[in-house]
């Protein structure tokens, strides 16, 4: 622990960024080159179907998987000062590794079983991370978070047997031949449901707020950057076959809702890391609202600066809760700018690439997005979707930035704020580097020509209309004067459903447990313990019982009886013989 | 004991009382600078203290009554809460074992820690010393259970 | 083993011829007498002048045995007296039937058996439940009435299951299970005569072992079972062979029952095959009943009490128990 070299956070972020060099080399090379390596090792083979473990290194996958070694350094870099006084580190570090891991397998493979592998492992591996504090809070997280994802692996699996109709897994070999095929659309809309679990879109994103109670190194990696977004992913690589899909409008208005309602959800949150979370969850539903408009290329190119500047906000989020005790309660902070300026810096910046101040991250992919929205052929409810979730994005960040920056300082009177650690700000400046330039770069390097975007002028204006306005509801909206009327206590029925998430937290816990523990309940008594025990085992028993009890005063007769009866026997047979003669 | 109270019997000042811490905790959730929330706190004071002089007891249960029901009505759905609090984000994240935990240790565990338990062994000794010292050996009959 | 190595060996010897000579005799009065050297050399074999009890099953084992063997020669007589040679009837037919019925303690005769067993030592009990059956069933196979021996057959699968549930004496419980049993092997007789032969070398089998174990270990009542503190891989061995003997499928005595149903199923036999499958059940549940209760509720064991079987027998009946479990396994590598 002591010794900097050899710990294995120091081993492991080594290896790491060693693999992130590698695998950008490989993205530059494939890229200029526009190369694509398939590799296919056969596992075993049935009469006409190939079991195959293959593996996919194209652009894509190596941009992402560079990504993702990227974060995941530097987060177990951070996570040597976050975690200094953990005892179980090793395990800490090794459950990051295999997630690591099991999104390595998830992001190579083009073949549904061995996306399964990834799949189930990011899992069962963010299972184990979110109960990492063993504590009954993380727990009811950890189990809320399983089975949603379990949810999407059970799609998954029903994919597969569905995909046994081709004779092989390899999806990508049939997204373009089998477009119209009934099947086909079956395994789509299985592969939207699964891509919907996994980035808690609408009817499943009550996971994500709850997942942070895990670590916060493991919500920076695992629920901002790289876990939600495998299911956008997912949706990337099967995008050729969903174009014409009903379902794909279905995931449309279900992601732009998501969208919104996080954006809402987040103004009325007061804990930090959920802040971020439901920002998280507001961006993935723009992923998936683009994705399902036909530009899966746009999604992915906000899937890494996204996963960029959000692992940033989550490592300043740490480093601000490591400081304030594990206080999670933006109530309790303020004024922090005063104390940490690095850090407040690194989380204006990332704020800022959030909402998409220009030349940050944020604004190469999400200016491009909301002009391509508002370019393309859309209704007015997505367009208002869209620009009112620009707008709260703002709101939010705003007031965040508004709690934790500028209003009175207002912790408890002993507090002890530093901003020399050095382990986990080398770790930040990392990322912060990328979310000024990623943008810059990854848009100049993905695009091989650039979108023609034609615009009248209030259109193109309008994302700069809607953040400003946001902007300055968010500003005003975390003033508080003395004679201010609570407006929550006015609507108190419309904000606690706003703020509760749609109530989606309490539909999918209890909403699920309640009727079938009940039933389940109901059922014990009559059936189980009641009619079932009647007809069934005890009541078989007992008349068995008395059969057998009344079976036994016969074998209780005297001796002689049974040799006369048989005599009896043989003389009536005696006589029917003589007499049917 | 007459502080400890009796699990779930309270007399109705008690009542009022938690009443109005929880409405404070309450408001404090709402008012989250310190200046506003003392301002409402002031008001909230007002509305109890105006109340306190009532001596009909059916008057001041039905009162009581009503304000859990606005407490009730107007709680907050996000909480202020300390992490370590009940409900709070941090609350047994970190389980301290009790200190006779370590006397179950064995043998070949403790020798990891030689210097430590050596020590701890003497503070033991002393510690039943002064205790003998002040209250006298302890009876050999009590011994066997 | 006491029985079986004195003097008395001469009539283990005579027992054991007269068997063969009445199933190879080719005319029905050599069958006869065949039955009545049976008689003859199994009552000095169980009559023991220390014990009461077996003095008394010799007699009541003499009286049913020379009754039903009266009514045989009567059978084969008026037979012989009134009938054409190869010429059969259906009264004569039930007649003779019944008279073997009687003989082996089949339902609806066979309140002697589970009174005459209770006198027994194990031994003889394993010869009255084995290899004096042979010579009944033999000897029926060859003139039966199948709709008279089908209700015998589903008389005794349910009379043996439902008399040994209430039973607390293991020679009795023994006994309705061979009962039970017996229905199989009339069935599977009244099917074919290979299929009976693979049942009945299969049951003696199972059945060997299981007396064997308790005469070496004195068990007479089921309450023994639980009290006594027997070492565990004996009551291991019980409850395996137990759960053989009711055909429960890992064990080899699944093997003969599922044979045995495959063809009552292929002879479109299927109410048979209910009431064999259910009764079958109950069966188990009492074999059950006794070896699980030792095992698990009244399984006490005290950490002083060390009791040492020296017995040489042991061995040979674990190598038996060996071929109990894995006999089924195994014999998949045969049929290969």
């Amino acid at each position: 622990m002591n010794n900097m070299k050899y710990s294995i956070c120091f081993i492991s972020f080594f290896f790491l960024f060693m693999m992130m060099m590698v695998n950008f080399f490989f993205m530059i090379y494939f890229i200029m080159n526009d190369m694509v390596i398939l590799m296919e090792w056969e596992i075993m083979s049935f009469n006409s179907l190939s079991i195959v473990m293959s593996i996919l290194l194209d652009w894509m996958s190596l941009l992402f998987m560079m990504f993702v070694f990227l974060i995941s350094s530097v987060v177990i870099y951070y996570s040597k000062s976050y975690m200094q006084s953990e005892l179980n580190l090793s395990r800490f570090i090794i459950l990051v590794l295999l997630f690591v891991f099991s999104m390595m397998l998830l992001i190579i493979s083009p073949n549904i079983i061995s996306i399964l592998l990834g799949w189930d492992g990011l899992g069962l591996v963010s299972y184990c991370l979110v109960i990492y504090y063993q504590n009954l809070k993380s727990y009811n997280a950890g189990m809320l978070t399983a089975l949603s994802n379990r949810v999407g692996d059970v799609f998954i699996l029903i994919v597969i047997s569905w995909m046994l109709n081709y004779g092989s897994w390899n999806y990508i070999f049939y997204l373009e031949f089998m477009n119209n095929d009934w099947e086909m659309m079956m395994i789509g809309s299985m592969i939207i449901m699964a891509a919907m679990t996994k980035s808690a879109q609408i009817p499943f994103s009550s996971w994500l707020p709850a997942a942070m109670a895990a670590p916060t190194p493991v919500s920076a990696l695992v629920h901002s950057s790289t876990l939600v977004t495998a299911g956008v992913y997912l949706l990337i690589r099967f995008n050729m076959m969903l174009l014409d899909m009903f379902f794909l409008k279905l995931l449309l208005l279900l992601s732009g809702l998501t969208m919104f309602m996080a954006g809402i959800s987040a103004n009325y949150e007061f804990d930090l890391k959920k802040i971020i979370a439901l920002s998280t969850l507001s961006q993935l539903g723009l992923m998936m609202s683009i994705l399902s408009m036909g530009l899966p290329d746009l999604a992915f190119f906000h899937l890494l600066t996204h996963a960029m500047f959000k692992a940033l906000l989550f490592m300043c989020a740490g480093i601000i809760i490591h400081m304030m005790n594990d206080i999670q309660d933006i109530r309790f902070m303020g004024g922090i700018s005063l104390y940490i300026p690095l850090t407040s810096l690194c989380m204006n910046i990332s704020n800022m690439a959030l909402c998409g101040i220009p030349f940050l991250a944020g604004f190469y992919s999400k200016d491009l997005i909301l002009e391509l929205v508002s370019f393309s052929n859309l209704n007015l409810m997505i367009f208002f979707l869209y620009y009112l979730s620009t707008g709260l994005t703002m709101f939010y960040s705003f007031r965040l930035m508004m709690y934790l920056m500028v209003n009175d300082f207002n912790l408890l009177s002993i507090f002890n704020l530093y901003d020399e650690d050095y382990i986990m700000l080398k770790s930040m400046f990392v990322l912060l580097f990328m979310s000024i330039i990623s943008g810059s770069f990854l848009s100049w390097m993905i695009f091989s020509y650039p979108y023609m975007i034609y615009l009248p002028f209030n259109l193109k204006m309008m994302v700069i209309y809607v953040s400003l306005v946001g902007g300055m509801l968010g500003y005003f909206i975390s003033n508080m004067k003395i004679y201010s009327v609570n407006k929550f206590l006015m609507t108190y029925n419309l904000s606690n459903f706003l703020c509760l998430m749609w109530f989606m937290p309490n539909l999918s816990t209890y909403g699920l447990s309640y009727y079938f523990l009940n039933l389940g309940q109901s059922l014990l008594k009559n059936i189980d313990m009641g009619w079932s025990e009647i007809y069934s085992g005890f009541g078989m028993m007992q008349v068995m019982k008395k059969y057998s009890v009344f079976y036994n005063v016969y074998q209780m007769n005297n001796f002689m009886i049974y040799l006369f009866s048989f005599i009896i026997w043989m003389f009536i047979l005696f006589m029917m013989l003589m007499f049917n003669n | 004991m007459a502080n400890v109270p009796l699990y779930g019997v309270k007399t109705h000042a008690q009542k009022v009382c938690s009443l109005y811490k929880r409405a404070l905790r309450n408001l404090e959730a709402y008012y989250d600078r310190r200046n506003v929330y003392r301002y409402q706190a002031v008001l909230l004071r007002d509305r109890f203290d105006k109340n306190a002089k009532i001596t009909d007891m059916r008057k001041a249960v039905e009162l009581l009554k009503e304000g859990e029901d606005e407490l009730f009505k107007t709680q907050h759905p996000i909480p202020k809460l300390f992490p370590t609090s009940q409900g709070g984000v941090a609350h047994q994240r970190v389980v301290t074992p009790p200190d006779w935990v370590i006397d179950y240790w064995h043998p070949l565990e403790k020798a990891h820690f030689p210097e430590y338990f050596k020590r701890r062994e003497q503070r033991k000794k002393e510690f039943i010393a002064m205790w003998e010292k002040e209250y006298g050996t302890a009876d050999k009959k009590e011994e066997k259970h | 083993m006491y029985n079986l190595f004195n003097s008395n060996k001469i009539f283990f010897f005579i027992l054991f011829f007269s068997t063969l000579i009445s199933i190879s005799s080719n005319s029905w009065f050599g069958c006869w007498i065949g039955l009545e050297i049976n008689l003859l050399s199994f009552i000095p074999l169980i009559s023991n002048s220390n014990n009461l009890f077996s003095t008394e099953a010799s007699l009541k084992y003499f009286l049913t045995q020379s009754i039903a063997s009266l009514n045989f020669l009567f059978t084969i007589l008026i037979k012989l007296t009134l009938m054409k040679n190869f010429e059969m009837n259906n009264f004569l037919t039930i007649m003779m039937n019944s008279s073997m019925l009687m003989k082996m303690g089949s339902v609806p005769f066979h309140f002697w058996f589970p009174n005459i067993i209770e006198g027994l030592s194990w031994l003889n009990s394993f010869i009255l439940m084995t290899w004096q059956k042979i010579t009944p069933l033999i000897l029926m196979s060859y003139c039966m009435n199948n709709y008279f021996i089908n209700i015998i057959i589903i008389l005794n699968i349910i009379i043996g299951a439902i008399g040994g549930l209430n039973q607390t004496s293991l020679r009795k419980l023994m006994a309705f299970s061979s009962i039970n049993n017996l229905g199989w092997m009339i069935m599977s007789i009244s099917i074919s005569e290979t299929l009976w032969i693979f049942y009945f070398s299969m049951y003696s089998f199972m059945i060997s072992i299981l007396c064997f174990f308790f005469y070496i270990l004195n068990m007479y009542f089921i309450n023994q079972l639980f009290i006594n503190n027997m070492n565990f891989l004996v009551k291991i061995n019980i409850l395996i062979n137990f759960l053989s003997l009711g055909g429960l499928p890992p064990f080899i005595g699944f093997f003969p029952k599922w044979i045995i149903i495959n063809f009552l199923i292929n002879n479109n036999m299927y109410l048979m095959t209910f009431i064999f499958v259910m009764m079958s059940l109950i069966m188990l549940f009492f074999y059950i009943r006794i070896s699980y209760s030792a095992i698990m509720f009244n399984y006490m064991k005290n950490k002083w009490f060390k009791i040492y079987i020296k017995n040489k027998y042991f061995l040979f009946i674990n190598f038996f128990s060996f071929f109990s479990i894995t006999g089924m396994i195994l014999s998949t590598l045969f049929f290969y």
